[in-house]
């Protein structure tokens, strides 16, 4: 009898390290630029973008499960794959669009560094060496993963949208509306906007990271449910945050015609739970999510690059035997740091700008993603059905319509 | 125009081919390869011409080049050779290139960034493999500018190539590719070079190439393996595939393992070893993970006391011992009772008449089966030994502890502390 409860807790022990990673992805997904973002899809144009964040819902449940199943089936990450088939040219472009956008999402995220300890009366110019130097030490030292977990409640802060939300009284029947509603607006203030709240959901990076951490695990395709499981909720679950970050700052910013240009402006949304604490709230949150950010993604991005050429990588090496790795993760977060500290820029601005450079580039990597997926040489019988085909393609010409529309406009008014 | 005889495989990838005439027929797409051979050698050439695709046997085929360093690729032929493609053809581009390797020299997994092909005795061949920065720059074009560019800083721009006999196929491209290599490589290698490559390989590479070994080579390799990848290599194990690897390992190491595992597919694989390894591996799982008892071996050699040295020296020849487990011969009673340890050095070196008691360390230093690994270290480190008998409550003689397995604990230990 004992041993029977002890292999059922067993087993329910292993779907839970199998449940994780994709649940943490969207966690650390949430991270500066996305909160920034949602705040001011909020704060900027009320309910009005709701549906088009419950359509990307599907899609990037769509798209993580793609994910997962290349990692089962191949047990390869990403650039791997992309290199396999693409051969050099094309792997170099995918790369440097990684680049690109990893680079942004890094530089958004130092910004938020910056951002949440202005809060606390702390100066960028001390703030952000102090953190690069840090996060840089930690991770090359091996004592990282220790922190991981401490940032990683920090941002459990956000979880307080949920409650404020409620306690703001928001019209239920107006927001079940718009969700129902799709309205769009051609002007590119509009636009970029939106291409930004679908860049920071569906980020690039987070395709490499989520893949290559499902791989790692080494699971068998019987697993694959529990996966499918982890995906799913991961992706619903992250959305159904930012779908109350949005609530929470269209109910109060809107409304009072405030639109954000600084982290302080964010915070007021959680004034009506937190009071005057909202400041340190937001901050924390904000603080933990950054950190998380900078630590991992340029981490993965030089994972994956040299992945894709055969370098050699991993922190367990000297620098003198993997040069590239360590030059790429030094590189990504020196110039990033050195950039936030140019003086006079828009925190918020870099914010909002990186998600939107991500959202422009997403629907590339997207491509390279589908095409992948649906070579039987690769995935056998697991290629993707018809509607996970309709819903990725659908997903990328969307997005290409979208910027298509955003760089012509200027021209005809 | 120059003929070629050596060349890299992205200096025609792409290219027009042209026929004896001069004429453009396409451009040149892939190649076929008999990787059957020692070296493998050019069969055909895949040649796109629009949409259309079209298979042309390499006899004729040329190459040459002008001073420019312009490749040239000509069909010296009045007729074209053309076929359809088979099922079991390996593709240079789709199952090769860019696909990864490994490095028997170097001992790691490479990929394959360029492919140096050369005409030996008239065929052209696959050379060596090339898995450097600089293959990787010629692929994208950047080659002779990245050379410009780095000789400024008086940096040679090297090709890192490795010749076939090195390069160990895998399965990343085609399954086909890695039956056809009939000469396993790999298994010149160390068990634990072999155990790191399997470590550094996906899923599905890592079986593939494991399940490759011979069953000495893979319960040798096995046991160096990590936790973490042992427990995936045997999920997708045969059970019939792990007995047998199970009968080859040392009980201790077995019993390690079956502990990782779901405990009724470990019943399973403990039932179909025999009944006396499988006493000792339940035996051995039943001690507390951290204790010396679940990390000792229970292979080694008690003799009684009133042998003589020559009796002994006879019995070591005579039987088949493992060189590791007769270092140390431990003398014990009737009862397992441990009265004292005589080295191989000692026995050697003794009066061939002598009884074992005699010469015999009747006061060795020991530990005890609930001990743990850092008491081993110490008492090992002070006294300068490499193995300890280990007793049990009874003071009977369960076991020995290596320093190597002792380090090794601990190393694993520091790591999940970390």
């Amino acid at each position: 009898m004992k041993t029977t409860i002890q292999s059922k807790f067993k087993k329910i022990l292993f779907i839970f390290t199998i449940i994780g990673p994709g649940l943490i992805t969207v966690n650390a997904g949430n991270d500066a630029g996305g909160i920034t973002t949602y705040a001011s899809v909020g704060a900027s144009y009320g309910y009005k973008m709701l549906w088009g964040l419950l359509l990307i819902t599907f899609s990037l449940a769509v798209i993580q499960e793609m994910n997962a199943r290349m990692a089962i089936v191949t047990g390869k990450g990403l650039s791997d794959l992309i290199r396999e088939k693409f051969g050099v040219k094309l792997t170099f472009l995918a790369m440097l669009i990684l680049l690109i956008a990893n680079m942004g999402v890094v530089l958004g995220d130092f910004a938020g560094i910056a951002a949440s300890l202005e809060l606390f009366k702390v100066s960028k110019y001390i703030s952000v060496p102090i953190a690069a130097t840090l996060i840089w030490l930690l991770v090359t030292k091996g004592s990282y993963k220790k922190v991981e977990n401490i940032f990683m409640l920090f941002t459990f802060v956000f979880f307080t949208y949920i409650i404020s939300a409620f306690l703001i009284h928001p019209n239920w029947g107006t927001i079940f509306k718009a969700m129902a509603t799709p309205t769009i607006e051609f002007k590119s203030g509009f636009l970029l906007t939106f291409i930004g709240m679908i860049g920071t959901t569906i980020t690039p990076y987070m395709q490499f990271y989520l893949q290559s951490s499902i791989a790692d695990k080494k699971l068998s395709l019987a697993d694959y449910k529990y996966e499918k499981l982890d995906v799913y909720l991961g992706a619903f679950w992250g959305n159904a945050v930012s779908f109350f970050i949005i609530v929470c700052t269209a109910a109060t910013l809107y409304k009072a015609g405030i639109t954000i240009t600084s982290a302080q402006q964010a915070a007021l949304a959680l004034k009506p739970l937190a009071g005057e604490f909202a400041f340190i709230l937001f901050g924390a949150g904000l603080l933990g999510a950054s950190a998380l950010a900078t630590a991992v993604i340029p981490l993965s991005t030089s994972y994956a690059i040299c992945e894709a050429f055969g370098w050699e990588s991993g922190v367990d090496n000297e620098f003198k035997d993997a040069p590239a790795f360590f030059g790429i993760y030094t590189g990504i977060l020196l110039i990033s740091a050195l950039f936030i500290l140019l003086p006079g820029i828009s925190l918020i601005k870099i914010l909002l700008v990186s998600q939107q450079i991500a959202g422009i580039l997403s629907p590339i990597i997207l491509t390279f993603m589908i095409i992948l997926i649906n070579d039987k040489n690769i995935m056998g019988k697991y290629v993707n059905n018809k509607t996970q085909n309709i819903i990725s393609w659908l997903t990328v010409a969307f997005i290409i319509t979208l910027s298509v529309i955003l760089f012509v406009s200027p021209l005809f008014s | 125009m120059e003929k070629v005889i050596s060349f890299f495989f992205s200096k025609i990838l792409n290219k027009e081919v042209h026929n004896i005439s001069g004429q453009t027929i396409g451009k040149l797409n892939d190649l076929i390869l008999d990787f059957q051979q020692e070296r493998p050698i050019v069969k055909y050439m895949k040649i796109r011409n629009g949409k259309r695709y079209f298979y042309v046997s390499s006899e004729k085929l040329h190459i040459r080049k002008n001073t420019n360093e312009k490749y040239d690729i000509r069909i010296d032929s009045e007729s074209l050779l053309v076929r359809l493609p088979e099922e079991t053809d390996i593709f240079l581009v789709r199952d090769f290139l860019d696909k990864q390797i490994v490095d028997i020299n170097g001992r790691k997994v490479e990929r394959v960034n360029d492919v140096r092909l050369a005409y030996i005795k008239n065929t052209m061949s696959l050379l060596a493999v090339d898995i450097g920065t600089r293959g990787l720059l010629r692929r994208l074009g950047a080659e002779y500018a990245f050379i410009k560019l780095s000789s400024l800083f008086k940096y040679k721009l090297r090709n890192k190539l490795i010749i076939w006999n090195n390069v160990q196929p895998l399965s990343s491209g085609s399954e086909k590719l890695k039956l056809l290599c009939a000469a396993n490589k790999i298994e010149t290698l160390h068990a634990a070079d072999i155990a790191d490559i399997i470590e550094d390989l996906d899923n599905k590479n890592g079986d593939i190439l494991f399940n490759s070994l011979n069953k000495q080579k893979a319960a040798e390799v096995f046991e160096e393996i990590e936790t973490d990848v042992k427990v995936n290599l045997l999920n997708t194990m045969s059970d019939e595939k792990a007995s047998d690897i199970f009968g080859i390992m040392p009980s201790d190491e077995v019993a390690d393992i079956l502990e990782e595992i779901d405990e009724e597919r470990a019943e399973k694989l403990l039932t179909k070893l025999n009944e006396e390894s499988q006493e000792e591996i339940r035996e051995l799982m039943e001690y507390e993970k951290e204790s010396i008892g679940s990390i000792m071996s229970k292979d080694f050699l008690t003799f009684l006391p009133d042998l003589t040295v020559s009796e002994t020296i006879n019995w070591l020849k005579n039987n088949p011992v493992d060189e590791e487990e007769s270092i140390n011969l431990y003398i014990t009673n009737n009862k397992d009772n441990l009265l004292g340890v005589i080295s191989l050095f000692s026995i050697i070196t003794a009066s061939k008449d002598a009884k074992l008691y005699n010469v015999m360390n009747s006061q060795p230093k020991y530990l005890n089966d609930e001990d743990s690994v850092e008491t081993s270290i110490e008492l090992m480190q002070k006294y300068n030994l490499t193995s300890l008998p280990v007793l049990d409550e009874n003071n009977c003689l369960v076991g020995t502890v290596s320093l190597n397995d002792s380090i090794h604990e601990l190393i694993t230990l520091r790591r999940v502390a970390l």
